[in-house]
């Protein structure tokens, strides 16, 4: 319980490093403990270590295209550099974020699909100003936006895959008048940078959803949780934000939230204690946001993707929508990267298969091994698997998902124990670090991948089927339970890779 | 009508096929708890929100998600099946233990919590004996937090019960966890120190030996103290405590739960009020004239000088540290006026759940109000000795530090009237006056304080006095059986019993013995919660000490199997 009048929500706004005195101006000015504040900003890798220098992007792509030789360089300079989590560049890789924000990298930006007007969110398109969907649901009002949104079968493109209409009745359902809509645009995730694309191309889409959210749940205040990384989509959408504010958008007010740098803020409750200034932790459930969600009041929170979708369904209905994929809902942004000849982000019927998708990305670099699906999180398929529709039910039949559809592509150059321990690097970065399962787990797995690595012996990996299953019955929060699937799907189908000859 | 409510309010659900009943909205743990089936539990405590990053509770429901959920989050619906000891809850719950393991050092040995460790405990109940890691710990800092309380960081299991605490009960929020993945710790921040009255109590909460209290730690291995259930002579809460000892000698007071009273919790100073026992300035040897006698001297020549003085001649003087008992016995074998020094008053706190830490610094300020009714701080008995009408004074003071006289009845004092001293400390009256007699610490005695609220609670002697001690309620009633007051010498029980029987207003229809662990309300007291009432069903013992209530169900067993025949004595009564 905090002192009466303390502003704990402007905490990790007015925090800049944890330095003593840094952390006393701000325990003065917000009335919050210093020791509250000293904990929530040491939590976040952008404020805990802000005079870092260069941060060197450790994501997988990144790492499959040098970013350890970066890295090096980087040190032979003399100039000061990090290893950082994914920073969203996986198109561009290797990158490394500047100590000013700014993405440096030899490599121009991604591919997106070219403009096609019958896309729902049609990336190569223009952005329109005219907000026609967001009319269009004042006249079908709210029950009638609810309708088309369940007709259109949208699925939560954050990766977990609720239905988004769903998630918007059960806050309807609520008694609580105060209810918030936030947009969860902490995209993290180790191969995806679809939201970034969104954010960039299409900012009014995504504003024009939000507001169609908020209106449709009765909400006043609207939220931009993005990650503090993507200060050029940041930039984009205030800039998007001010030339309609005071038109379309007037009544609503549009709040924006930087990420500190800490990956699971992309949980949806972990996203809000970050709102809330405090220690990016995911919190128990129930209650769930749509019940108690940001400063305990019901709550919407979508991914970028799907608020974007929002706008065309409106417009065009949901069996438009629905009828764009191929085995499920409508069309996806799939993110690819890796051993492919361009990376991107194509906007494709939900349910194409690998081979479908590299196709467009310009087919395969070298001899294709192996892909992770869906993001870190979604661990290693086969080659084999090529055929297989990239979508949400497919993909958790062979134990994986589709995530965010952030999907890398590897082929036989790449060591796929050196990718599981990238990814194992990663959880163990990013654990919150609240639950035993999750925070010595993630530990373990990388330490034990590490000395495999470095003895190639196999009985470094003997218990990991165990400390998996461990895992994942036993954490609070997705980070927990997938955090062992890189490797885990890794040995499953490559078990060469791990038997201690090297290479696949 | 109110009672189909209370019908409706009950849950029939299964732990292990058996059938319980639960309130409605209760969580499982809660549930399990209060029907006396114990799930392991480390982040959960009552006071305090529920966390849920311990993962040790995790049970299986039916209905519910087919991965283990947490008991203490998992709210109770009708019919539900929970599954708490099948071979595949055992395994998570071991995987969990495991990962804690992996992690925890395992200095058993020389760390101040084994014995009362819950995760000991636990990896004893769940544990596996053989570990699949041999990954190296995690180093964490090992530093004080505070005056009073020091980290371990390698033994943290970051159950955030000690930064639950001070967030949420004391409302101080000196703790945090700063860093976040492994490289996670609790600490304060630089120059914040935790240093709140009720500091000790993040050390009673914390299950494992992370955070110690530096007062006791390197004294006593725990199975070797002996708990006397007692009440905290420090001020007129009346914290319930177990005053530890071991070899006669008070190691710990540890707070014992008493909602009306103390709810869990107790403070720092009252953690080291038995230190007030233990001082250099205590009288342990009776006096005579100023000189060292034997007990049986120094008697004989009060009853002389007691039978000689008519008893409206004899007045007395005592302080607010005087148990019912002894006030009672003043009374009783004088006829004269009375007269009572309280100690000043000092810190008062009030935590967020209304446990209130009184300014007042007198254990039994409302006995000396409920036993003598209308007493003044001496002036009368001043009065008296100067108008010559009192010619003895008989002077209880189990004041630590002794009584703070005014001066105008120092100055009496001092002159030719007469004085039985029976005092604490060694004090100028002791040492001057005709007689003097070394009385007790209330670590040391038998007997009942009233608290603030009106409480009725026995103290009890947890240890032996110093030297040729016999106490006041000796001193007094051989006094009065000189008078023929009393046939005999009673106990403490035998003295309350005339004294209900002299009050009936104020004390009647209780007993000495009714007063069991947590007392009983005063009539007309303003705490009237019934003994039930008192302490919540989830477990008896003081605060997070689960192990401890888990005693009677497991570590009997666990002596029974144990060939090196663990805890020979152990005194958690």
């Amino acid at each position: 319980m905090l002192p009466k009048g303390a502003q704990r929500d402007r905490v990790l706004k007015v925090v800049h490093d944890t330095s003593q005195e840094e952390v006393e101006r701000v325990s003065r000015e917000t009335g919050v403990p210093a020791a509250d504040v000293y904990g929530a900003a040491s939590f976040y890798t952008l404020i805990s270590q802000p005079d870092a220098g260069a941060r060197v992007c450790q994501g997988l792509s990144c790492r499959m295209a040098g970013s350890q030789e970066l890295f090096a360089d980087y040190l032979e300079r003399g100039e000061p550099a990090i290893y950082a989590s994914c920073i969203g560049q996986c198109d561009r890789a290797p990158a490394v974020l500047s100590p000013k924000m700014a993405v440096v990298s030899q490599r121009s930006a991604g591919a997106v699909s070219a403009a096609n007007p019958e896309l729902p969110m049609n990336l190569g398109g223009s952005d329109s100003l005219d907000y026609s969907a967001l009319a269009r649901s004042r006249e079908l009002g709210g029950e009638g936006v609810l309708a088309a949104l369940d007709a259109s079968g949208l699925q939560g493109r954050g990766g977990a895959g609720f239905p988004a209409g769903r998630k918007w009745r059960a806050v309807l359902g609520e008694t609580e008048t105060e209810r918030y809509v936030i947009c969860n645009a902490d995209e993290a995730e180790p191969g995806t940078f679809k939201d970034r694309e969104v954010m960039l191309r299409r900012p009014h889409l995504l504003l024009e959803g939000l507001a169609i959210c908020a209106e449709t749940i009765g909400a006043k205040e609207v939220y931009l949780y993005i990650r503090g990384e993507f200060q050029e989509p940041i930039a984009r959408l205030k800039a998007a934000l001010a030339e309609v504010a005071d038109g379309p958008l007037a009544g609503l007010n549009y709040h924006f939230v930087e990420g500190h740098g800490a990956y699971i803020c992309g949980e949806e409750t972990a996203l809000l204690e970050a709102m809330e200034g405090r220690r990016g932790m995911p919190r128990i459930k129930p209650p769930y946001p749509t019940q108690e969600g940001f400063r305990g009041k019901p709550t919407v929170i979508n991914n970028v993707e799907t608020l974007a979708c929002v706008p065309p369904i409106v417009l065009r209905g949901g069996e438009w929508f629905k009828g764009l994929g191929r085995t499920e809902a409508g069309t996806k942004l799939y993110c690819i990267s890796g051993h492919v000849e361009t990376p991107g982000v194509y906007e494709l019927p939900l349910g194409v298969s690998l081979d479908e998708l590299v196709a467009v990305a310009g087919g395969y670099v070298g001899e294709p091994v192996a892909f992770s699906p869906g993001g870190a999180s979604s661990g290693f398929l086969p080659i084999s698997e090529r055929e297989r529709a990239l979508d949400f039910a497919s993909l958790s039949e062979v134990g994986s998902m589709l995530g965010s559809a952030g999907v890398v592509v590897l082929n036989e150059t790449f060591d796929l124990a050196e990718a599981a321990c990238s990814q194992a690097i990663f959880f163990e970065d990013e654990s919150c670090g609240q639950c035993a399962p999750c925070r010595i787990g993630t530990r373990l797995v990388h330490q034990a991948l590490k000395g495999y690595l470095e003895t190639r012996d196999p009985n470094a990996l003997e218990h990991i089927e165990d400390l998996a299953w461990e895992m994942e019955e036993g954490s609070i929060c997705g980070l927990g339970m997938v955090a062992a699937l890189p490797l885990t799907s890794a040995i499953k189908h490559f078990p060469a890779a791990f038997s201690g000859g090297g290479q696949a | 009508m109110s009672e189909t409510t209370t019908e409706r309010l009950e849950v029939p659900f299964t732990i292990d096929g058996a059938s319980y009943t639960a309130l409605k909205g209760e969580t499982v743990l809660e549930a399990a708890l209060r029907n006396g089936y114990f799930i392991p539990h480390y982040c959960w405590h009552p006071s305090l929100s529920i966390a849920g990053n311990c993962r040790m509770c995790l049970v299986h429901t039916k209905p519910g998600p087919p991965k283990p959920q947490i008991a203490c989050n998992t709210v109770v619906s009708e019919g539900m099946e929970v599954d708490a000891s099948s071979e595949k809850t055992l395994t998570a719950r071991e995987g969990i233990l495991e990962f804690l393991l992996a992690n925890h050092p395992l200095d058993c040995p020389i760390c101040d919590q084994a014995g009362e460790c819950d995760l000991q405990q636990y990896s004893f109940d769940h544990g596996r004996t053989t570990s699949k890691f041999s990954e190296i710990k995690t180093q964490r800092p090992r530093h004080d937090l505070g005056p009073r309380i020091r980290f371990n960081g390698n033994r943290c299991i970051l159950c955030t019960r000690c930064v639950r605490f001070c967030d949420e009960v004391t409302g101080t929020g000196e703790l945090t966890v700063v860093n976040r993945s492994d490289s996670a710790w609790i600490d304060v921040f630089p120059g914040v120190p935790l240093d709140n009255p009720l500091s000790g109590c993040t050390a009673d909460l914390c299950p494992v030996g992370a955070l110690l209290d530096s007062d006791w730690i390197h004294t006593t291995r725990v199975w070797l103290l002996r708990g006397t259930k007692s009440v905290c002579s420090g001020c007129a809460t009346g914290c319930n405590v177990n005053v530890e000892a071991f070899d006669d000698s008070v190691k710990r007071m540890t707070p014992r739960e008493n909602q009306p009273v103390n709810k869990w919790w107790m403070c720092d100073e009252g953690r080291d009020s038995h230190r007030e026992a233990t001082t250099d300035s205590r009288l342990n040897v009776a006096r005579l004239d100023g000189q060292p006698v034997k007990h049986q001297d120094a008697l004989e020549a009060a009853l002389d000088l007691f039978s000689a003085t008519p008893a409206a001649k004899i007045a007395y003087l005592t302080t607010g540290h005087a148990t019912c008992e002894e006030l009672h016995l003043l009374e009783t074998i004088t006829d004269g006026p009375g007269g009572v020094n309280y100690r000043p008053d000092g810190g008062a706190f009030e935590t967020l759940d209304g446990f209130k830490l009184s300014a007042d610094k007198n254990p039994n300020r409302a006995g000396v109000v409920a036993v003598l009714g209308d007493v003044d701080a001496g002036e009368r008995v001043r009065k008296g000795i100067e108008s010559g009408q009192i010619e003895l004074v008989v002077v209880c003071d189990s004041q630590p530090g002794g009584a703070n006289w005014d001066e105008g009845l120092v100055e009496a004092l001092k002159g030719d009237v007469k004085a039985i001293v029976i005092s604490l400390e060694d004090t100028w009256l002791a040492q001057t006056k005709q007689v003097a007699f070394p009385g007790l610490h209330a670590i040391e005695k038998d007997g009942t304080f009233v608290n603030q609220n009106g409480r009725l609670q026995r103290v009890r002697a947890a240890v032996s006095a110093p030297g040729d001690t016999r106490g006041e309620l000796d001193v007094l009633q051989e006094l009065g059986r000189s008078a023929g007051h009393f046939p005999r010498v009673l106990s403490a029980g035998g003295v309350f019993r005339r004294l209900a029987a002299a009050s009936p207003d104020a004390f009647g229809g209780l007993t000495y013995r009714g007063l069991g662990a947590v007392g009983l309300p005063l009539a007309g007291a303003a705490d009237q919660t019934p003994a039930d009432k008192c302490q919540t069903y989830y477990n008896a013992g003081p605060v997070s000490r689960e192990t401890r209530a888990q005693d009677e169900q497991t570590r009997v067993a666990v002596h029974r199997e144990s060939p090196l025949g663990y805890g020979t004595v152990r005194g958690n009564v």
